[in-house]
């Protein structure tokens, strides 16, 4: 089930982003830019939220030619629920992230 | 040069994912041109090789890798354990010439293996005894590669070999218990693989013919 553990923050950190321009389509790395998450956390969880459904892929053709095609990402409805459920939790606790 | 080592490193990462997570490599293959021109392409790479090692156990072509790499540094020990003991004579245990014998007695008495009867013999042994050897060296790195038609000519070799020494030294009429090691080594090593060779062909039995297997 998706939402049967509780979020870890990095986890919180990519749903936030995400779910800041939920129609958006976003590359790999101008999210690692985004949330400060590092290769190795950011694609391990894509991978599990991509296979929960939280997050959908899907390949977009190169800026520049020559250059690989990349894959893009955006949060499912059911991801974007549970963004907004988590967010609505943590505004009711008063919980805040601090910036590192 | 930052970038061709982080292409390395992301080519590593790749095979580490396997076919179930190629879309996933391809993706991240796909970033690496965005983490070179911000000018962090190591980093980028060497994160993707963490999460890819960190992913492997979750997904059965990983856990075969990992598998793979355990049997074979596991068999190394073996070769190297018949190694020393060819290199401390023919009876594959430090026990000088006492036999198992003597060497589970301490000291024990020393009996020359080879008597002037059959010393004749010894090169052949000694040719034997090193290509079995050979062998058992080389068994990890077909096993690794994957190259079963290489790992069953071995295991073939290894075999015949074996049983060759059984027979000179039943011919010379030499303590069999000298042959526990190779024996020993040889049963573990075919069981190893031959359950390797099973696994992997559960793994890739939905495959289309042709398909890689790796």
């Amino acid at each position: 089930m998706a939402t049967a553990r509780r979020p870890s923050k990095q986890m919180l950190r990519l749903l936030d982003a995400l779910s800041v321009t939920p129609n958006e389509w976003r590359h790999g790395y101008d999210i690692i830019k985004e949330t400060g998450l590092l290769s190795g956390t950011l694609y391990p969880l894509l991978m599990r939220m991509t296979d929960q459904g939280l997050v959908e892929a899907e390949w977009r053709e190169p800026a520049q030619p020559g250059r690989p095609a990349r894959h893009a990402y955006r949060l499912t409805a059911q991801g974007l629920a549970l963004a907004r459920a988590t967010a609505d939790e943590r505004a009711s606790s008063g919980f805040k992230e601090v910036s590192v | 040069m930052t970038a061709i080592l982080a292409r390395a490193v992301m080519a590593l990462a790749e095979a580490c994912l396997g076919d179930d997570r190629r879309d996933w490599a391809l993706a991240m293959r796909g970033e690496l041109d965005a983490a070179i021109d911000h000018g962090k392409p190591l980093t980028f790479a060497a994160g993707c090789l963490i999460g890819a090692l960190r992913e492997m156990p979750k997904h059965e072509e990983g856990r075969f890798a990992l598998t793979s790499h355990a049997v074979a540094l596991g068999l190394l020990p073996l070769a190297a354990l018949l190694m020393v003991g060819t290199a401390a004579g023919f009876p594959f245990l430090p026990t000088g010439h006492a036999g198992i014998a003597g060497w589970f007695a301490g000291a024990g008495e020393h009996q020359p293996l080879l008597t002037p009867w059959n010393r004749g013999f010894a090169p052949a042994l000694a040719v034997l005894v090193w290509g079995i050897v050979a062998g058992h060296v080389l068994m990890p790195w077909f096993v690794l590669e994957r190259n079963w038609d290489r790992v069953a000519t071995l295991a073939r070799v290894n075999s015949a070999a074996t049983v060759t020494l059984f027979l000179f030294t039943g011919v010379l009429f030499l303590d069999m218990a000298f042959l526990l090691l190779p024996a020993a080594v040889l049963t573990i090593e075919l069981v190893a693989i031959w359950q390797l060779h099973r696994w992997q062909a559960h793994i890739f039995a939905g495959a289309p013919p042709g398909t890689p297997a790796a």
